[in-house]
């Protein structure tokens, strides 16, 4: 499992590394007295400063670690579990660095900027605990491409069987399968929305247009409702099969669906998590720089 | 446009057979994303593939989205204009136009591709956040450059270039930008948001000359030619070193901390050895010296008939000074109601009904004969004239008022009384003398007797140290000592008076005699100034239960008020 290895990474090593930094941070922190308030100025905020600076360095190295697939550095299971804690601390460190003085001005943007950082990285943490198992449990076995598979035969079953089928229901079950939303922007993969449709056409009328079909349930309603007014014992079996397909189809395609929203959740931080630790370098050479231009 | 869309398929048994769709719609959208018109399967179908519309020559115009291409009779091209009979392929998908039916606009027949497989039917959904409109790199970009530009590469530039009428503007990101915090209010007053009027050249810290501008007649520690040649300090520190600006959340600009002081004084022997400084890491008995009283004393040497006095300060602990001010004032006693009492209520003085705190809430307004001693001692001499007073501190004067005053008794033709004042002489009842002689000679003795007690027996003596000449001429006979009091017994040190008016549960005279033991002081001798004993039984260095913190700069001003040195003594007033 991913998240044991990153959180119990060689005995929780870099976990005492983190609250090894934080202890002794506050110890230098704490030293502050006297001469002028706690701030990033003493030389013990210099000091914080320059380690929290260097943190964020070697965390946002994570990146360039991961892609150096021959690199013998340390493993990258132990680089990340060195990030998550490391990083934790980090919170610590630069919070004491700043003495919660804030401000509008560049060096609280690169305070705010590393704690959305490191906050989306608690997300993503949480999410790598949780989410795995909730993935497994959901496709019950069965990766994404076995589950698209599976519905590319159903579909392909359910065209098959719709050619023999009445024309109304033919053009209802051939469109639902043509017109089914699988994913979709970031709010369809992040909530779900399924926007399916199919060709609902009305057996009095002749008209036929497009109606709602979320989660497959009015196309199943719909072949439903015509096995009982049926005439042909062959017809009706066909129906039955056609409903049992696309029955079938429903589970697969909640599993589907349920299975993008789960992954998408896993990776919705990092497009938080890495833009803004870029962002935040930027930030962190702007706010030494302007310190020492106005020194 | 009324489309009929023809789908070309095998039946199981191996027969071809075709399934007819007819739609209504503006235009036909091709692609491998479900909600298109014609939903394509295949490696190289983009979902919104391209799109077929009617033109008014009932010929019909194909445009692919960016990036897609299709072949079209086998030709690979964006975009072209078809007619009936004319095949397009899409990603291995054929679709061929064909006349239309009655009824329809347009007639098309699908093929699809039969290799397709699942994991192609798959890539026609956006399953992944990557194919959503986010983007990492694009994000990082947008914020990174969105950070360089507000927060370093505007501010800079306004900052660098005179363009008030830019950094005027609202919302503009100038250099308060890279403010660390807000300035002093009185510092934001006088220079607004110009950052350069202090941090006048880039990566070098703020310079004195920078500060001096403005506070140009702020005193240093010290000359800095005494320091420098007479220590091992060296030029004094910046004034950024104590007065540390934009650091909240202290308000006050001024590092109260006794640390940068200490961090020299601590070793003053060895810094400023030349100068003869003590030591001083703290303030308690153990850390601070004992105090130094600045006195003004009087030296005295013969000129001509008299004496010269020269005063001189004199420095001396505390513990071992005297007062030498040529005043005859025992403290006791004014104390004491059953002695001295409030002329107006009958009760005892009390020590403000003679010492008034001066507005500066350190010092006190001069003891004066004018001032203060008139009230109970008056300069009468004159019976028959009650309001006239001898003139104070001039003795001239004093000797010729007397003189004039027997003189008219003596030439006054309406004074009966010609009678030489009373002699008191012990043991002798009828000691009147009658004058006998001139006036003027009877005057001359009378006011030459009188002078002689007011100088030596009951007047000036009283309070005075007079010296007696042997000279003939009795204006020279007498001369009176001056009387200096000091204004300041330490001139380097500030002590709020005010602040201790209340101590502990005590409050008035009871407050003063914590400090001042003046109700057991018979002389005027005594220095009523206490020392650091009596400092730390209320004050401390460090902050503990039953006492009050004391940081250096609380007595100590690091710029010192030179001119207080050079008065640090009243005239007594004439």
């Amino acid at each position: 499992m991913i998240h044991v290895g990153i959180l119990r990474h060689a005995g929780s090593r870099y976990l005492w590394w983190g609250l090894g930094t934080i202890a002794v941070s506050s110890v230098l922190f704490a030293t502050q007295s006297g001469v002028q308030p706690p701030n990033g100025g003493t030389w013990q905020g210099y000091v914080l400063g320059t380690a929290g600076a260097l943190l964020i360095v070697w965390l946002a190295m994570l990146g360039v670690r991961k892609r150096r697939y021959r690199s013998t550095v340390g493993t990258v299971q132990g680089w990340t579990s060195a990030h998550v804690y490391l990083g934790s601390a980090l919170l610590v460190v630069a919070t004491l660095h700043s003495a919660a003085q804030v401000g509008w001005n560049v060096h609280t943007l690169a305070y705010v900027l590393m704690c959305a950082v490191i906050f989306s990285g608690f997300y993503g943490i949480f999410t790598y605990i949780n989410y795995p198992h909730l993935l497994s449990s959901n496709r019950a076995g069965l990766s994404r491409a076995e589950l698209f598979a599976e519905l590319y035969e159903l579909d392909k079953r359910g065209r098959e069987l719709g050619a023999n089928a009445p024309h109304d229901v033919n053009v209802a079950t051939t469109s639902s399968i043509e017109r089914t939303a699988i994913g979709g922007g970031l709010i369809a993969q992040l909530f779900g929305r399924d926007r399916s449709q199919f060709i609902q056409s009305s057996g009095e009328t002749g008209s036929a247009g497009p109606a709602g079909n979320r989660d497959q349930q009015a196309v199943i309603d719909f072949i439903a409702e015509r096995i009982p007014r049926t005439n042909k014992i062959s017809e009706a079996e066909l129906l039955q099969e056609l409903l049992a397909v696309f029955c079938r189809r429903q589970a697969i395609l909640r599993r589907i669906a349920r299975d993008i929203r789960l992954q998408g959740w896993l990776q919705v931080w990092l497009f938080i998590h890495i833009p803004l630790s870029i962002a935040l370098l930027f930030a962190l050479v702007i706010h030494i720089v302007t310190t020492f231009i106005y020194w | 446009m009324e489309a009929l869309l023809r789908e070309t398929g095998q039946a199981p048994d191996g027969t071809a057979e075709y399934r007819d769709l007819e739609i209504s719609a503006e235009r036909i959208t091709i692609g491998s994303a479900p909600d298109r018109n014609i939903q394509l399967l295949g490696k190289n179908v983009a979902p919104q593939h391209a799109e077929l519309r009617m033109r008014n020559d009932a010929r019909f115009e194909l445009v692919c989205r960016s990036g897609a291409s299709v072949r079209i009779n086998g030709e690979q091209t964006s975009a072209a204009t078809l007619s009936p009979g004319d095949e397009v392929e899409i990603g291995g998908n054929h679709l061929v136009l064909f006349e239309p039916p009655a009824g329809f606009d347009a007639g098309l027949q699908i093929t699809r591709d039969a290799n397709v497989d699942a994991s192609e039917f798959e890539r026609a959904f956006r399953t992944d956040l990557n194919q959503a409109w986010l983007s990492k790199r694009a994000a990082a970009w947008i914020f990174s450059v969105l950070v360089i530009v507000v927060a370093f590469v505007l501010p800079f530039f306004l900052s660098q270039s005179n363009v008030p009428e830019i950094a005027a503007l609202p919302f503009v990101p100038d250099d308060t930008l890279w403010s660390s915090g807000p300035l002093l209010p009185a510092h934001e007053l006088a220079v607004g948001t110009s950052c350069n009027t202090c941090h006048q050249v880039p990566f070098q810290r703020v310079q004195d000359d920078a500060c001096l501008s403005c506070h140009g007649r702020i005193e240093d520690h010290v000359e800095q030619g005494t320091l420098v040649s007479s220590t091992a300090l060296g030029p004094t520190a910046r004034c950024a070193s104590c007065h540390r600006e934009h650091n909240e959340p202290d308000p006050h600009i001024v590092i109260r901390a006794d640390a940068p002081c200490t961090e020299c004084h601590q070793e003053s022997q060895r810094l400023f050895a030349d100068l003869g400084i003590d030591p001083v890491d703290g303030f308690s008995e153990r850390t601070h010296p004992s105090f130094d009283a600045y006195l003004y004393k009087p030296f005295a040497s013969p000129a001509g008939t008299g004496i010269r006095f020269d005063w001189r300060t004199v420095v001396e602990p505390v513990s071992a000074a005297t007062e030498l001010s040529n005043l005859k004032f025992p403290h006791d006693t004014h104390l004491d109601v059953a002695k001295v009492m409030d002329p107006n209520s009958g009760e005892a003085l009390h020590c403000t009904d003679c010492h008034r705190l001066s507005l500066d809430r350190e010092h006190f307004i001069p003891v004066t004969m004018q001032a203060v001693c008139i009230d109970c001692h008056e300069l009468t001499f004159d019976p028959a004239m009650p309001d006239r007073q001898l003139p104070h501190g001039q003795p001239l004067e004093v000797m010729l008022t007397l003189e004039g005053q027997y003189l008219r008794k003596f030439s006054d033709p309406a004074v009966d009384n010609k009678e030489i004042r009373p002699r008191r002489i012990p043991d002798r009842h009828d000691n009147t003398q009658v004058c006998v002689n001139t006036a003027f000679a009877c005057a001359a003795e009378a006011a030459a007797e009188d002078i002689r007690e007011q100088f030596t027996v009951r007047g000036c003596v009283s309070c005075h140290i007079v010296e007696q000449h042997a000279v003939p001429d009795i204006y020279s006979r007498y001369q009176v000592h001056p009387v200096r009091l000091a204004a300041d017994y330490f001139p380097p040190a500030r002590f709020n008076h005010a602040s201790h008016l209340v101590m502990r549960e005590e409050t008035g005279d009871a407050a003063c005699a914590e400090c001042h033991k003046a109700q057991d002081s018979r002389v005027s001798t005594d220095l009523l100034i206490p020392d650091i004993g009596t400092c730390v039984e209320c004050h401390s260095d460090v902050r503990k239960p039953g006492y009050v913190p004391l940081q250096c700069i609380d007595c100590h001003a690091y710029h010192p008020d030179v001119s207080r040195f050079g008065t640090v003594v009243e005239a007594d007033e004439p």
